[in-house]
């Protein structure tokens, strides 16, 4: 008996930790009950999924949700839900859960290539019905490009983004150098890996610094596929079904050795400051920076250059985008939702607290700094050289892979062995999974 | 409960039974809705190719996931560098926790002392511990410019594939030590002072004590500590998670954390629940085969 009971104790302990492991949770039904009242009372309830932003970012869009309710009393409300994302896929991982239960939102923000891949599972459904052709011409082609699948379109990004090479003005200067601030100027790798080694200084002066996240996110998808990219080359085929051939092709390979090249430069490390400090001269980043610097590092001199390019001169591109849920029973009041929050005000509203270049056409030509040097870079890249992450059902994969990847080329890793292992991974799951 | 004594009457024998049911049933509801339910739906999922953003597609593959799996090059990489964290975690994180106990088990003023900052790293969050760690091993951090000042070149403890895994062993053997470090006080506190009295006017030095009167007298608890440490070292998820995300190569990658990376970020519910059982089955048969040794032991050890 004694025995028995020791037993049953470690298979609970063991028990125990397995399901904290898995947790997986269970079913449950649906609730179509509100549905019917609400459409009694003409009173309809869109609930709205986003993202936590920062501070002053949501700050801007609780107003624009406010102005949205108070215009629309009586007829439809949003319910608004900022969900904190951190750097990780937590609100990722709270939509799938949200699938499993059926308890989506009317209304939800999802991240730029997320798009493919909830329109291919089904869970958000086409606002062709809803936008017109002329309201969509007035958004930049990468976003457009970006929110269609298969031919119709899902889901509309307020604002874009764009990954440039910074840098630190004074050093720079020091050593004579002048970055192109025109595209067609535009540095291609052997400018940029020239400009980085006269710069760097061993123990001294980092060339270039760039912020890792150990591949945990999307950054190191997002910042470095440009290289892929513009050296005419993809992380995956057109279907989005086949990496082997792609992702590790010569053209792929060729690049990413470079990025291993210009990295060798790099300080490597959670948080690195030195360009802030003045011991690193340039950094991958994103437009995000702007404001930061703007706001902490009053006095840093600081200059952009355009994305340094193979054959064809290209940038990320992407931003969170809003979408339909394929569970919501009020497509139309969520459509004209979200028409309001990315009007030409709204996104100006929302792009000058957030710091981001706009989305769309018209707003640009109200927000006249992304005229002038230094932003005026990175409104040529949104313009031009744009570029969307790839669209494939299987998007979550591919990009842990490629980023895993990229961060353990980085670190050294050889190139062709290491993208021939991602392709493989990324071949194994869709063959598992999608076909 | 069903033997009759006299002075019971059966109402209140039956009003206990029912009592204590009613306080036990909280606890029978929260474990079967988040232990034993989830368990069952995972070994039903794991026949199943099943993407969570995708119900309507769930598909019965019978074994497929499970074969899969033991083609998978990652999930046995992944069992490796479990398998390495565990068998080299066990016995230092043991050792350490004992030494400590060993230094502090003395009625001092400067014990309490020790005690709050050997055990204050178990209460941080291991999250907090794992960013701090990160800045601490950094090229330009703390630990490296220690290493400076005695000559040694800086370290890529987390960023190179063969210090990683080490590095992260390291820190989780510091801290979760201080826990079983107050394991082994409560221990220490059970040997009877005459076993030292006596020893000692024998003619025992303080090794010799150490060896003949403290050890054999922790055997339970060393036990105890074995069998939860290597529990505990299976778990292994979070340090990788948030110091190297299972990098650089994989060489920090963990079951647990595959568990995650399938199940959540791939979204492949059948597989991930395929890889938890086939997990869960070999740490059962661990648990018992450890059990079973350390029993065994119980009369010829010390």
């Amino acid at each position: 008996m004694k025995k028995i009971m020791k037993h049953l104790v470690m298979l609970l302990m063991v028990t125990a930790f397995i399901v904290n492991a898995v947790g997986c949770g269970a079913e449950q039904p649906s609730n179509d009950n509100t549905k019917e009242t609400t459409e009694e009372n003409k009173n309809v309830v869109l609930k709205v999924w986003l993202p936590s932003h920062s501070d002053s970012e949501n700050k801007a869009l609780k107003e624009i949700f406010e102005e949205f309710n108070t215009s629309t009393e009586g007829r439809v409300k949003a319910e608004y839900e900022f969900i904190p994302r951190g750097n990780t896929f937590a609100y990722e991982d709270k939509v799938s859960a949200a699938v499993t239960s059926n308890s989506l939102p009317d209304v939800l923000m999802m991240d730029g290539p997320n798009i493919s891949n909830y329109a291919y599972s089904g869970i958000i459904q086409s606002m062709d019905e809803y936008l017109s052709d002329e309201e969509l011409s007035d958004f930049v082609d990468s976003v457009i490009n970006q929110g269609t699948y298969e031919g119709k379109f899902y889901a509309l990004a307020p604002s874009e983004s764009s990954v440039a090479l910074f840098y630190n003005k004074k050093i720079i200067d020091a050593a004579g150098i002048k970055p192109p601030t025109k595209l067609e100027n535009a540095w291609t790798w052997e400018e940029f890996l020239e400009a980085v080694k006269k710069v760097h200084k061993d123990g001294e002066v980092y060339g270039l610094n760039i912020h890792p996240d150990y591949g945990t996110g999307e950054w190191m998808t997002y910042m470095p596929t440009p290289f892929v990219w513009s050296n005419n080359g993809s992380i995956i085929s057109e279907d989005g079904l086949k990496a082997d051939g792609y992702i590790n092709s010569p053209e792929a390979v060729e690049a990413m050795k470079v990025f291993q090249e210009a990295c060798k430069y790099a300080n490597w490390q959670a948080t690195p400051i030195e360009l802030e400090e003045g011991r690193a001269a340039f950094t991958i980043s994103g437009t995000w920076i702007i404001p930061n610097w703007e706001n902490n590092y009053p006095d840093l001199e600081w200059g952009v250059t355009f994305y340094p390019y193979g054959k064809t001169p290209t940038s990320p591109s992407g931003d969170w985008s809003w979408g339909v849920s394929a569970q919501s029973s009020h497509a139309k009041e969520a459509a004209e939702f979200i028409t309001f929050i990315t009007n030409t005000k709204n996104v100006v509203k929302f792009c000058q607290a957030a710091g981001k270049p706009p989305a769309r056409k018209s707003s640009f030509e109200i927000m006249s700094e992304w005229d002038e040097y230094p932003r005026s870079v990175l409104k040529q890249q949104v313009l031009s050289t744009a570029r969307p992450r790839p669209k494939t059902p299987a998007y979550p994969v591919v990009t842990q892979e490629f980023a895993s990847a990229a961060v353990d080329i980085v670190l050294g890793a050889d190139v062709q062995e290491r993208l021939n292992q991602a392709a493989e991974k990324i071949d194994e799951n869709i063959r598992r999974n999608y076909k | 409960m069903s033997s009759r004594r006299p002075g019971y009457s059966l109402g209140r024998e039956k009003e206990k039974v029912l009592l204590g049911i009613i306080f036990i049933l909280p606890a029978i509801m929260l474990l079967f809705a988040f232990l034993i339910l989830p368990i069952f739906l995972a070994f039903d999922y794991s026949f199943f190719s099943y993407n969570i953003l995708m119900p309507h597609k769930k598909e019965f593959i019978g074994l497929s996931n499970y074969t899969d799996i033991l083609k998978d090059r990652t999930f046995w990489n992944a069992m490796k560098n479990t398998f390495y964290f565990v068998i080299l975690i066990v016995p230092y994180q043991s050792a350490l926790a004992l030494f400590l106990a060993l230094l502090i088990n003395r009625k001092t003023k400067a014990t309490s002392i020790f005690r709050i900052g050997f055990f204050s790293p178990v209460i941080t969050s291991i999250v907090v511990i794992s960013i701090l760690w990160t800045f601490l091993y950094s090229k330009e951090g703390l630990i490296n410019n220690f290493l400076g000042f005695i000559g040694i070149p800086p370290q890529a403890f987390l960023t190179s594939e063969d210090q990683a895994m080490n590095a992260i062993i390291f820190m989780s053997g510091w801290q979760m030590s201080g826990y079983f470090m107050m394991v082994f006080l409560a221990g220490l506190k059970e040997i009877p002072a005459m076993l030292y009295e006596a020893s000692s006017i024998d003619g025992a030095n303080k090794i010799q004590q150490l060896r003949h009167v403290t050890l054999p007298g922790l055997v339970h608890v060393i036990k105890f500590v074995i069998l939860m440490t290597t529990i505990q070292a299976f778990k292994l998820f979070q340090q990788p998670f948030i110091m190297t995300g299972g990098g650089p190569n994989g060489s920090t990658e963990t079951v647990v954390q595959l568990i995650y990376k399938e199940g959540f970020q791939y979204r492949n519910a059948g597989y991930s629940s395929a890889i938890a059982i086939i997990f869960f089955v070999l740490i059962i048969v661990i648990s018992i085969i450890m059990q079973k040794f350390l029993e065994e032991n119980e009369s010829s050890t010390f």
